[in-house]
């Protein structure tokens, strides 16, 4: 029972005895500034207002942040420029140092920032209140890094994409994000050493997410050419998603330039977009693609069923896909109804036509 | 028939009238009205002559005034008394005065909750376009993710529980700025349900809540409601930490009630065996029902719920329904509505009626047995109760010591006093686990109150603990987890088994929580739910569901539940008394098969599922080894029994905690003393410092066990000291006083 040998502490505490060794050295309060800068290659294709930005904090769900690191873009070079809280009652000055710093920015670019730093910045500003915190335009990469990298790569942590994605060399000496909490407590329990770690790592994860910027600013100026060719379709439905059509269809198009075998589920995801995208013809090759083989999506089948049917007015055409597809044995019972559903409707109407029309 | 042609009847029946152990009469009361308060808003003034209320019960307007002179007030009001009005009226006239103000409403569960907002939405309905801006939400578990950034912002009466108040709402509280900045009042409804431990916490919640407001520069007001109770003003000025105005004197009007004890007839005199409480009760509401009197039947365990819906199902149709824990909330709504409405006749339930649900009045309340405490059986008598025309309330006397002692005395139930609640906000256990969580919510400052606690003492352990840190006068959180994720303010698990009825596609049917499930849906047992047979075909523990598939059968099934208790270590001993850490283990071990009306025992089988453990604090008291022989082991094991059970009953007042927090285990025999042994231990896992602080107080304890048991005048022992025990047999009045004579324990004077 860890809560046992709390109180059996606690009722020693009561009965006078006290652990020297814990007794904590206060700290100054103010604000630690410090300052590192790095070559880093393209940089020069990231407008300047920029300000990349990455916390250390307290507690790993939360607590206060007790670092904070800003990358920009100075003189050609990546300047990083952290500030580290002296000591808990300097927070004050410390979250007004950093607003300073990022006020006026023309872009924020965080990694996973929109639900965790940000949010945590604007909470601990209104504790301490520093008012008004800044409202700065905001991307943060995670979720675009998940649309048009996850599906490949499976998991995008930053670290991870480090390795996979941005082919930079592995770390050493880098105590991992989970440290952090411990590392800013051993720092006010006066350790030397342990502030230069999480320093190190911040910057670590700042150059990062710099190197990861500057692909994604790739990617805005329409440099698709060294992307795999199955991210070209995330960073397509990516685009949809946020309402850019046109890049949306130049990353399609590169997409299709570039992968002529694409999976099934690809071809469907592929088929989804041509159709909002206008492209018919294009998707019902997809479409066909995914229908196909005895494995072969009914979904798939059922949209083709219905663009040839109401595009190319051909029910005939229509009828057989449905039929195809009604042969596979293993369709689930509502799944089967609705095929079948259809089937009449569509042979409902070819008789009708040739009724019409008398030999 | 109506009622008092029923009450006539029963009053000559011959069969009947000898088994009347008494019949009380409270006199009906008139209203007392005032008429409304010229300072009410002339909107809400308007808006209850909508509804009709062309004045208030003085309790009402007692309420009103003392909250529109900036008082905290604690209304008690018996059931249906126009109780929310109380509250209400104060929080709508402010909404019309100042459209900003924010309410926070406290009730102990999600239903209560709901309930309260329905009243509430046809409040705003009835005050018209002024409300049009009004927003009331409950904020709750079950609240969706989307909704709450809305609530945060909009609402302005926040209907939740304190589990949520603890856990979300107070230490995410720069996201209701809001709220706080606008907090006007806290209602805090059932306060009666906030007591002992569980209450502890709530007052430590309460503190948390208005030191968030002075930050936020709001000082709101308290207004509290509360059923019977010995001492409710105490109870919510401890609660709140904060002077209150107690409104006790109810002016809601109320018909003639009648009270009879029924103590069904000897069938074996010889043994004494009486005719079974549970058929006699089937009986009277099966009289009441049949002449369409409106019927609650109370009982008191689930399975009883079951056994006599099934009798009266028989009798009366389907117009009777259960209402147990374990229904799902759709299903209990729908009872509620049908019982407001009078599609329903009557309903047989657990105390899980007990509570404010709203349910209409009714004419007749039938209690199968006498439930714990005399608080609780005020309340299921209040189920009973209209404001104009008369009402029943019947006893039926079980066969337990207890009941049989009531039906003997039966003033003595009807001049006691109703329990009272104790709260012990320091108690040091409770109190630095939101200490912790007030430390992460907002830094302390040095010379900073929290309530009366010992402030200064717990942070500087904290300190030391290194989860908080002094610098430059304040202490602040600086430990990388989040506190108030690490407590709970209720000792029991909030876990549930499922029960999936298998033959309808896997559909769920109704849920018992983890510590019943074993007895109730171990598997072969016959699950009752709302009269019909299921029988459990497979209980999957690790994954807490039950799979069940209806059937026909003519029996059901009674689980046994095996306890038993070790000590792990000790952590301060002497001669008389001790204590420790201790594990105590619950298994199931086998169910008989019992057939219907006749009770009779056809079959068992045994029960495979993993013991559950408790490890938490105890103390003990051992007796001197020669006891058994010099009394006989039949008057030691009854004299334990006795001597445990008034023990954890006077253990409250020394400990202001509730019977509930405690649990008494008597050991004839104890492995670990190897001596007659009494056990009182936390019923919270791992323990709050009950024990700790009995073992402090064992002498005083004894002192008043012993002074309990010489000052009563009963024979054999009675409700008043051992006698509600279980065993309570003959003999366990003498064999108590002997115990603590054995240990040099002797009453004074």
């Amino acid at each position: 029972m860890a809560e046992a040998d709390l109180y059996r502490r606690w009722r020693a505490f009561q009965a006078g005895e006290r652990r020297a060794s814990v007794v904590q050295p206060p700290r100054s309060s103010a604000p630690r500034l410090f300052g590192v800068s790095v070559d880093l290659a393209g940089w020069e294709t990231v407008p300047a207002g920029w300000r990349l930005l990455d916390l250390e904090t307290s507690a790993l769900r939360g607590g206060f942040a007790f670092l904070a690191g800003v990358a920009a873009v100075r003189d050609g070079r990546l300047r990083i420029t952290q500030w580290v809280l002296g000591d808990l009652p300097g927070e004050a000055a410390f979250l007004r140092a950093l607003a300073d710093e990022l006020d006026g920015a023309a872009c924020l670019i965080t990694y996973n920032g929109r639900s965790f730093d940000w949010p945590l910045l604007r909470d601990r500003a209104r504790l301490n209140g520093v008012a008004p915190w800044p409202e700065l335009p905001h991307r943060d990469l995670l979720h675009e890094a998940r649309a048009v990298w996850g599906g490949r790569l499976g998991r995008v942590g930053l670290s991870e994409l480090e390795r996979t994605l941005l082919g930079r060399p592995t770390r050493r000496d880098d105590p991992g994000g989970a440290a952090m909490p411990g590392l800013y407590r051993a720092y006010l329990a006066g350790e030397a050493g342990a502030l230069d770690l999480a320093l190190g790592h911040n910057a670590a994860d700042l150059e990062a997410l710099a190197v990861l910027a500057v692909r994604c600013r790739s990617l805005d100026l329409g440099q698709l050419g060294s992307e795999d060719p199955s991210d070209l379709l995330g960073l397509a439905g990516w685009r949809w998603r946020r309402g850019d059509r046109g890049g949306a269809d130049a990353a399609l198009a590169a997409w299709l330039d570039a992968e002529p075998t694409p999976s099934r589920s690809e071809s469907l995801r592929g088929a989804t977009l041509c159709r909002r995208l206008g492209r018919w013809e294009q998707a019902a090759t997809l479409w066909a693609r995914a229908a196909d083989g005895p494995f072969g999506s009914v979904d798939a089948a059922i949209a083709l069923a219905i663009h040839l049917e109401r595009r190319r007015h051909d029910p005939a055409a229509a009828l057989a896909v449905v039929e195809t597809a009604l042969a596979r044995p293993w369709l689930s019972p509502a799944r089967r109804e609705r095929l079948a559903a259809r089937r009449e409707r569509l042979r409902r109407r070819l008789g009708v036509r040739s009724s019409r029309t008398p030999a | 028939m109506n009622l008092a042609q029923v009450l006539d009847q029963v009053a000559t029946d011959i069969d009947i009238r000898p088994h009347i152990a008494a019949w009380h009469t409270l006199p009906a009361q008139p209203a007392r009205t005032v008429p409304i308060p010229p300072d009410l808003h002339p909107e809400l003034a308007r808006a209850l002559a909508h509804r009709e209320i062309r004045s208030l019960y003085t309790h009402q307007a007692e309420a009103f005034a003392a909250a529109r002179a900036g008082e905290n007030v604690a209304v008690l009001t018996p059931t249906a008394s126009g109780k929310t009005l109380c509250y209400n009226l104060p929080v709508l006239d402010r909404l019309c005065r100042e459209p900003d103000a924010r309410a926070l409403y406290l009730f102990p569960t999600k239903a209560l909750a709901q309930d309260q907002l329905a009243e509430l939405d046809r409040l705003f309905e009835a005050v018209g376009e002024a409300a049009a801006a009004w927003k009331a939400f409950t904020y709750d578990g079950d609240t969706p993710a989307d909704a709450r950034a809305a609530i945060r912002q909009a609402g302005h009466i926040v209907v939740t529980n304190p589990d949520m108040l603890h856990a979300s709402i107070l230490p995410l509280h720069t996201r209701w700025v809001r709220l706080f900045e606008n907090l006007r009042y806290v209602v805090v409804d059932e306060l009666h349900t906030y007591r002992g431990v569980f209450g502890s916490h709530v007052a430590n919640v309460l503190r948390r809540l208005r030191r968030v407001c002075r930050f936020y520069g709001s000082d709101p007001q308290f207004l509290a409601a509360s059923a019977t109770i010995a001492n409710p003003g105490e109870l919510a000025e401890r609660l709140i930490g904060a002077p209150v105005h107690l409104v006790a004197e109810s002016g809601a009007p109320r018909g003639e009630r009648h009270i009879v004890m029924y103590n069904p007839p000897v069938v074996n005199p010889a043994l004494g065996i009486r005719r079974s409480a549970l058929r006699e009760s089937a009986l009277w509401a099966r009289r009441l029902l049949r002449e369409d009197i409106a019927t609650i039947v109370f009982t008191r365990s689930r399975l009883s719920v079951e056994l006599l819906l099934t009798y009266l199902r028989e009798a009366v149709g389907d117009r009777v329904r259960g209402y147990r824990g374990g229904y799902l909330p759709n299903e209990r709504r729908a009872i509620e509505r049908g019982l407001r409405a009078g599609d329903i006749a009557g309903v047989v339930a657990t105390s899980a009626l007990e509570l404010g649900i709203d349910i209409g009045s009714l004419e007749a309340a039938v209690l199968h047995g006498f439930p714990g405490s005399v608080a609780s059986a005020w309340q299921q008598m209040g189920r009973a109760g209209r404001r104009d025309g008369a009402s029943l309330a019947v006893i039926v006397a079980s066969s337990d010591p207890y009941d049989q002692f009531l039906a003997a005395h039966p003033d003595h139930f009807l001049g006691q006093p109703p329990e009272a609640g104790y709260v012990n906000p320091d108690n040091v256990y409770v109190l630095m686990s939101h200490v912790k969580c007030a430390a992460c919510e907002l830094t302390f400052e040095d010379g900073e109150q929290f309530g009366e606690a010992p402030l200064e003492d717990v942070l500087g352990f904290l300190a030391e603990e290194q989860v908080v840190r002094h610098v430059d006068g304040r202490w602040y959180w600086m430990a990388d987890h989040f506190p108030a994720a690490d407590v709970s303010l209720r000792s029991a698990a909030q876990e549930n088994v499922v029960i999936i009825d298998r033959s309808k596609g896997a559909r769920v049917i109704g849920e018992v929580d983890l510590f019943s499930a074993p007895l109730l849906v171990h598997e072969q047992a016959i699950y009752l739910h709302g009269a019909d047979f299921y029988q459990v075909e497979q209980l999957d523990w690790p994954a807490r569901k039950a799979y069940v598939r209806p059937v026909k059968v003519d029996y059901y099934t009674d689980a046994e539940l095996a306890v038993d208790l070790s000590v792990l270590d000790v952590f301060r001993q002497d001669e008389a008394r001790a204590w420790g850490e201790v594990a105590v283990t619950s298994k199931a071990t086998l169910y008989k098969k019992i057939k219907l009306h006749t009770h009779e025992n056809v079959g068992w089988g045994r029960i495979h599922l993993p013991e559950a453990q408790l490890h938490t604090t105890a103390y003990w008291c051992a007796f001197p080894e020669g006891l058994e022989a010099a009394l006989g082991r039949e008057a030691l094991t009854a004299g334990l029994a006795g001597l445990a059970n008034l023990l954890a009953g006077l253990a409250p007042l020394y400990l202001l905690c509730d019977r509930r927090d405690l649990h008494a285990t008597p050991q004839v025999r104890a492995p670990f003393t190897e001596r007659p042994t009494i056990y009182l231990y936390d019923a919270a896992p791992g323990g709050v410092g009950l024990a700790e602080r009995l073992f402090g107080c064992h002498e005083d304890l004894l002192q008043a066990a012993a002074a309990r048991i010489a000052a009563c005048d009963c024979e054999a022992g009675c409700p008043g000291c051992v006698g509600a025990a279980e065993s309570g047999a003959p003999g366990s009045k003498a064999a108590a006083l002997s115990l603590l004579t054995a240990i040099g324990v002797h009453a004074h004077g």
